[in-house]
């Protein structure tokens, strides 16, 4: 059943963002393209930083625009929790890492590692930037229809290759979805008992690969669909609709970039200092 | 005039696995009428359906499709924009993110002006009975308004023939019913309609004339009424007549039937 579990859990997260995206607010006012750049923006910018106070910031500042702009706050939170605690495996050895002479925090015994104060800050501003980065792009995504971000990376030029395969994925992940689901419940029937881990796993295992024959297959034929519509190696332009709460987005987003970069040479000296004092 | 708006000569059709799926096939199709491709599974249907939208390449013979020949590079774009394909699986041809994108698509790669694409997207969508749905995502649609939606992305195009593969496979009755309403109404816009199917009891409802494959051959082209009441014939290549025919045929009744319809003159007129 833990298999079926997660592709039903899908179709629960795939409505939330649909459900989320259509709604009115200030942020689902403002061009997609614009709310693309800045959370871009936001995230490069937070790899500029080293020190917690302008990343707790802007994390602040991009919790209130999600709070604003009446996105499903807990499915936001939910993810971009869920998301960083992830990525947060990676980030975890850093905390064992000495990059400075003062002595250890906290020292593991039997293993002979010790958790530095300099690696659980690496750990934590890294942690902090990368919430940051994820919470900026939850909330473009719960704001924006999938039509309007895929038309929000071309007109950002992103390559061709790169949108069309975006736009056809997120089209298809649910006709693959609903096939995984079809499978997953075929195997489901025919399992009367207890099976050894082995076995479940080689089972699912066949499965994912008859969902790839079965996703190449479809390819073929949607191609051919897409050929006898006129396809000629590109999406033709979509007319979209009038974003009017553009300004205001552009003024918030620079008002916080202006704070975070009058404050930055003062963030940068600190960090110097704890370097080479 | 009166030159056929398909022309098929000594078509052979060869996969790249050296399977020959159409063995030399030649028929003409004329203006405005609409034919049935019936035979068993792996007769080679679907496989000719494509070359009629320039899909698939003939390995020997031809296809010209409104004078032109699908072997031409160029024409093959002009014969795609002239001819609607509307394929099995209605999620092959929804490929974009909402309905609206779906029908505007055939229709915005012709270069047509916006006002033009707008009012065709409309009356697309209202002729399969899908309008309010234009902001849809597809795999929130059922699955007879996802075949619905196929033939409006087609439709949009304003194409002179149109193409069916398998059109009423997985729809209910009710489903059924609405496509055949939606075929007689291109067929009274003077369409012309291929269909390919084995679904013996929808052809006499759409197609006054069927073409009977096996094997990547044709082995009868007739009239409709004279194909489906040779059940012996129909027995020898995995198909069968119509039920209503099938009963008539049993009990040895003078005049036999193909459709329900038909049956029931045919006993009122008894009494």
């Amino acid at each position: 059943m833990g298999t079926m579990d997660s592709l039903l859990g899908f179709s629960k997260i795939s409505h939330e963002i649909e459900e989320s995206s259509k709604k009115a607010s200030h942020l689902h006012s403002v061009d997609p393209a614009l709310k693309l750049s800045g959370a871009i923006a936001l995230s490069f910018v937070a790899q500029l930083f080293y020190n917690a106070k302008p990343l707790i910031f802007m994390l602040i500042f991009i919790i209130g625009e999600a709070l604003v702009s009446r996105i499903a706050f807990r499915a936001f939170v939910k993810r971009v929790v869920l998301l960083s605690l992830f990525t947060g495996v990676v980030i975890l050895p850093s905390i064992f890492v000495p990059f400075s002479p003062l002595p250890a925090i906290y020292t593991i015994p039997k293993l002979n590692l010790y958790i530095s104060a300099v690696g659980l800050q690496r750990a934590i501003i890294l942690e902090l930037r990368l919430l940051v980065s994820l919470s900026a792009l939850q909330v473009v995504i719960l704001t924006t229809t999938y039509s309007e971000l895929v038309n929000a990376f071309r007109r950002l030029k992103v390559p061709k290759i790169f949108v069309l395969t975006l736009a056809l994925m997120l089209r298809y992940i649910f006709v693959i979805h609903d096939e995984a689901l079809r499978i997953s419940r075929a195997r489901e029937a025919r399992t009367t008992g207890k099976i050894s881990k082995f076995r479940a796993i080689k089972s699912i295992g066949n499965s994912i690969g008859l969902i790839m024959i079965r996703s190449y297959e479809r390819s073929d034929k949607v191609y051919k669909a897409m050929l006898a519509r006129g396809f000629n190696g590109d999406f033709p332009k979509f007319y979209e609709r009038n974003y009017n709460s553009n300004i205001k987005y552009v003024i918030s987003i620079a008002i916080l970039l202006i704070i975070l970069v009058v404050d930055l040479p003062n963030i940068m000296t600190v960090y110097l200092a704890q370097i080479f004092m | 005039m009166n030159e056929p708006i398909i022309s098929v000569r000594n078509l052979t059709f060869k996969y790249p696995t050296g399977k020959i799926a159409l063995k030399d096939l030649t028929f003409d199709i004329k203006r405005g009428e609409s034919v049935a491709f019936i035979g068993a599974n792996g007769a080679g249907k679907s496989t000719l359906l494509l070359h009629f939208a320039a899909l698939n390449r003939p390995s020997k013979g031809d296809v010209s499709i409104l004078g032109m020949s699908i072997k031409d590079q160029k024409a093959k774009y002009k014969i795609r924009q002239r001819v609607g394909l509307v394929m099995q699986d209605p999620d092959d041809q929804l490929f974009m993110q909402t309905l609206w994108e779906d029908v505007a698509f055939g229709p915005l790669n012709m270069g047509l002006p916006r006002d033009d694409v707008e009012k065709r997207v409309s009356e697309a969508l209202e002729s399969v009975g899908l309008k309010g749905l234009e902001n849809e995502y597809p795999h929130h649609l059922s699955f007879g308004q996802k075949k619905r939606a196929a033939i409006a992305t087609v439709l949009s195009m304003n194409p002179e023939i149109i193409v069916m593969d398998e059109p009423t496979a997985n729809l209910d009755p009710l489903g059924v019913k609405d496509f055949l309403k939606i075929i007689n109404n291109l067929k009274k816009a003077g369409k012309t309609i291929i269909i390919a199917t084995h679904v013996v009891d929808l052809i006499p409802k759409v197609a006054e004339r069927c073409i009977v494959m096996n094997n990547g051959e044709i082995v009868r082209d007739g009239r409709t009424k004279d194909v489906l009441i040779d059940r012996k014939f129909l027995l020898n290549y995995g198909l069968e007549s119509p039920i209503v025919t099938r009963l008539f045929l049993e009990i040895n009744y003078r005049e036999i039937p193909i459709t329900l319809e038909e049956a029931i003159e045919i006993l009122r007129s008894q009494e």
